[in-house]
């Protein structure tokens, strides 16, 4: 994708090379308070997305696993738990608000003797061929500017063998359920954002750029095309939420 | 059709919750877990589509709805039939729509597993409620309890007769004591061949000693 390509930033057409730093804009303004409003928004189910994240991954003692747009390290501390001391866990984000907020929190829960933090672009992941055993990222891949350049990032850093794990909104299976889910992101989130982080375009924000994701079957056959194989998903909560999971042969 | 596996999830995390709970007030079933770390047992159900593996881990089981290695043992049938086999009177598996591969072993050690488990469940209800409240909840969930004792209490019965009559790994009593019998006769029989034949070999010298 080049510079002067147009991209979307939810519903609102921008130039590829503006896009990060309007997402970083909403990050920086919804860090703070990102975990109290993951909770309110999904009802807390959003933790049952991200159990079910961790079992997929299958991740051993001594492995070593990047977590992308890692945030404020729900997935990371449970990957150091698994890893083990002889393990390892790169909590990687291009929002160092958002980093900030992930490693205090961390910190304070005692995880750190497994833990690095990188504040790393998707799109150009800074680690050596062949490094990770297992790549995750959740919620993240519908802010990157590029997919598929970050897809093809990540299938050079995993290992041959190794699993990528994509944890993202999607297109929910039924209309019912869509009309439903429409009303609910584009009215009630908005408000939940200005009463709870005094931020109602960046809610706003996350209920479009939802909509402009590629849907189950497209992202799948964007891993295909990265170079990855066994591809497959599964819909959670009717198809609101969907993992990817793929394998870098 | 597939169960959410959202839904699933939240299923299974209950569960692990109610299981560590119980297997905190049952030490001895902790210990006897011990020697079984590392095992796996998978139940597939065909309907509804699920699958559930439960990996026994140092003294604890934790269930999951994903695991890489191969299980160790495999159970495989609908909802109705796996459950079925908790309720059925007659303990073999032929027509109850379940079948069983890979390590009948670990089938056999959860049956003593089972055999052994001895939970206080008036120490957990005193801990949270008092004295006062768990002592008539008690009585009431021990009423209701004796049923479903009595089919977890089939259960191991009905494992030992599909080692022993479906599967054939392993001889059944009855079979064994025939075989002890056998090979008592048979230790009788040789006792007495060889006090034939030493009467027999000193017959023989005494002869040749007078001829």
């Amino acid at each position: 994708m080049a510079q002067d390509d147009y991209t979307h930033f939810g519903f609102e057409k921008v130039r590829a090379h503006e896009k990060a730093a309007k997402v970083a804009g909403v990050f920086h303004s919804v860090a703070a308070k990102y975990d109290l409003m993951n909770d309110l928004m999904s009802g807390g189910v959003h933790r049952l997305w991200k159990m079910f994240t961790i079992e997929m991954a299958a991740v051993r003692p001594g492995q070593t696993v990047l977590d992308i747009a890692g945030g404020t390290g729900d997935l990371a501390a449970k990957f150091s738990r698994l890893v083990g001391p002889e393990g390892k866990v790169v909590l990687a984000d291009i929002n160092n608000s958002m980093l900030n907020v992930g490693r205090d929190k961390l910190l304070d829960h005692g995880i750190s003797q497994n833990i690095c933090f990188a504040q790393a672009d998707a799109q150009y992941l800074p680690f050596p061929d062949n490094t990770f055993d297992c790549i995750t990222i959740a919620f993240g891949l519908r802010n990157v500017t590029d997919k598929d350049l970050a897809l093809s990032s990540m299938l050079r850093v995993l290992k041959p063998g190794g699993r990528l794990l994509i944890l993202e909104f999607s297109k929910p299976q039924s209309e019912l359920l869509a009309k439903a889910y429409d009303t609910y992101s584009f009215r009630l989130l908005p408000i939940m954002g200005k009463l709870v982080a005094n931020d109602s375009d960046s809610y706003r924000y996350l209920a479009e750029s939802i909509r402009m994701h590629p849907d189950q079957e497209t992202l799948r056959e964007m891993m295909v095309a990265a170079g990855f194989s066994q591809c497959s998903y599964h819909n959670m909560t009717g198809g609101v939420v969907a993992l990817h999971k793929g394998i870098k042969p | 059709m597939k169960v959410d596996p959202a839904l699933l999830t939240a299923i299974i995390a209950a569960a692990n919750k109610a299981i560590a709970t119980a297997l905190a007030y049952d030490p001895g079933t902790q210990a006897a877990l011990r020697p079984l770390h590392g095992k796996v047992l998978l139940i597939n159900c065909t309907a509804p589509e699920l699958s559930l593996f439960a990996v026994i881990e140092n003294d604890g089981i934790r269930l999951c709805s994903y695991y890489e290695p191969v299980p160790n043992c495999s159970l495989t049938g609908s909802a109705t039939a796996l459950l079925g086999l908790l309720w059925r009177d007659n303990h073999s598996l032929a027509d109850s729509g379940v079948m069983v591969s890979g390590e009948p072993s670990l089938l056999s050690n959860i049956q003593q597993l089972l055999k052994r488990l001895d939970i206080d469940w008036r120490q957990p209800i005193t801990d949270v409620l008092g004295e006062t409240a768990a002592y008539p909840l008690t009585r009431i969930l021990s009423s209701q309890g004796l049923w479903l004792h009595e089919r977890a209490r089939r259960l191991p019965d009905w494992l030992a007769d599909l080692l022993t009559e479906e599967l054939q790994l392993l001889p059944s009593a009855e079979e064994l004591a025939l075989f002890y019998q056998d090979v008592n006769d048979l230790r009788t029989d040789t006792e007495r061949l060889q006090a034939r034949l030493d009467q027999l070999r000193k017959t023989r010298t005494i002869n040749g000693t007078s001829s």
